[in-house]
């Protein structure tokens, strides 16, 4: 369980992005998880609704967006998502696969209100 | 004040991702080849440790950063052996790249070759954490049963080998070797699974001899080899 580790990283980059953008009241934080991150999204969610609290005055909503697993097969070429964490391709058979997507954590965007001040923000 | 969506599409790893790669690039220019142990609790990891420091006997050079929630038996386990340093996380379940650093600065790092980072008892956390290690190893006891790479996919799709430990109760435990590399290559299909058993040294020294290979590689890549 490493969950609150990474969601500490997240609230600081989105402090970080705020103080460099000038952003004002956050009101959404928009986070990609892949399947294969070795994250949990639901303590994610729960570790935010705890964290984000600690760090904003207002209230602070968070959208995760599970991004599946896909791999291409470096011997035919076929993309394809990986079912049960079989990376094996559907068409050849084959194991020399390349995974494409799904093992991301990316912070996507925010919802906000652009100002100078970082309002809301505790210093 | 209308809010309005700033894209930002940053990978919030990355900073950690730079940290790892620098450092396994600065052991890499000092030509050690580090290992990162994980596995399950109690699948020998340490007794591993300790096969390979006997077979090599003081050369090539190792030394062994060992993580625990609790207690420095591990290191005192290893101490008359190698150099080793305890690092213990007080409750995490993995170990992260500034604890390594730490107990790094505090080893006696003179003329090593192989630094083996023993990461804590768990086939899942440790699995999503670069420690910048060259070489990620998973080991899995025989009693633990030949359906474990399904199991934990992650543990084995990052490994770039499979030690398989304890072979010496394969006569008493219903586990196939045949059956766990074939599971394993499910998720991996290049994954070296290499059979030993710590305890009576069967399979030691191909294991040592893998480990000197993959270093030997790791020389030629960085231009390094003399």
């Amino acid at each position: 369980m490493h969950e609150r580790s990474l969601v500490k990283t997240l609230i600081e980059q989105v402090l970080e992005e705020g103080r460099v953008r000038g952003l004002g009241r956050i009101h959404e934080v928009r986070l990609q998880i892949g399947e294969f991150s070795g994250v949990e999204p639901s303590l994610v969610e729960s570790a935010f609704a705890e964290m984000a609290s600690e760090s904003w005055d207002t209230a602070v909503r968070l959208t995760v967006e599970v991004v599946p697993l896909t791999a291409t097969c470096l011997t035919c070429s076929e993309a394809f998502h990986v079912e049960s964490f079989r990376f094996v391709c559907p068409r050849c058979g084959g194991g020399n696969v390349q995974v494409t997507a799904g093992e991301e954590l990316r912070l996507v965007s925010v919802l906000a209100e652009r100002q100078t001040a970082c309002e809301g923000v505790r210093p | 004040m209308s809010a309005e969506t700033i894209p930002i599409q940053k990978d919030i790893q990355s900073q950690r991702r730079a940290e790892a790669e620098a450092w396994r690039r600065s052991l890499t220019a000092r030509g050690i080849l580090c290992v990162n142990m994980i596995s399950s609790p109690g699948a020998g990891k340490t007794s591993l440790l300790q096969a390979m420091a006997r077979h090599w006997s003081g050369r090539p050079k190792m030394a062994v950063l060992v993580g625990d929630i609790a207690t420095d038996r591990d290191a005192q386990r290893l101490a008359p052996l190698v150099p080793v340093r305890q690092l213990t996380t007080g409750g995490a379940c993995h170990l992260e790249l500034p604890l390594v650093r730490n107990g790094w600065d505090q080893l006696d790092q003179d003329g090593l070759e192989f630094l083996f980072i023993e990461n804590i008892g768990n086939l899942v956390c440790p699995a999503s954490h670069d420690l910048g290690e060259h070489l990620r190893v998973v080991v899995l006891s025989v009693t633990e049963g030949d359906d474990k790479p399904g199991k934990y996919p992650k543990a084995f799709r990052t490994s770039q080998a499979c030690v398989i430990n304890k072979i010496d109760l394969l006569p008493y435990v219903p586990f196939s070797l045949s059956a766990v590399t074939e599971d394993a290559h499910l998720v991996r299909s290049d994954l070296p699974v290499m059979a030993v058993s710590a305890l009576n040294g069967d399979g030691i020294a191909a294991w040592c001899g893998f480990l000197v290979a993959q270093r030997q590689q790791l020389l030629r890549d960085a231009n390094l080899d003399r």
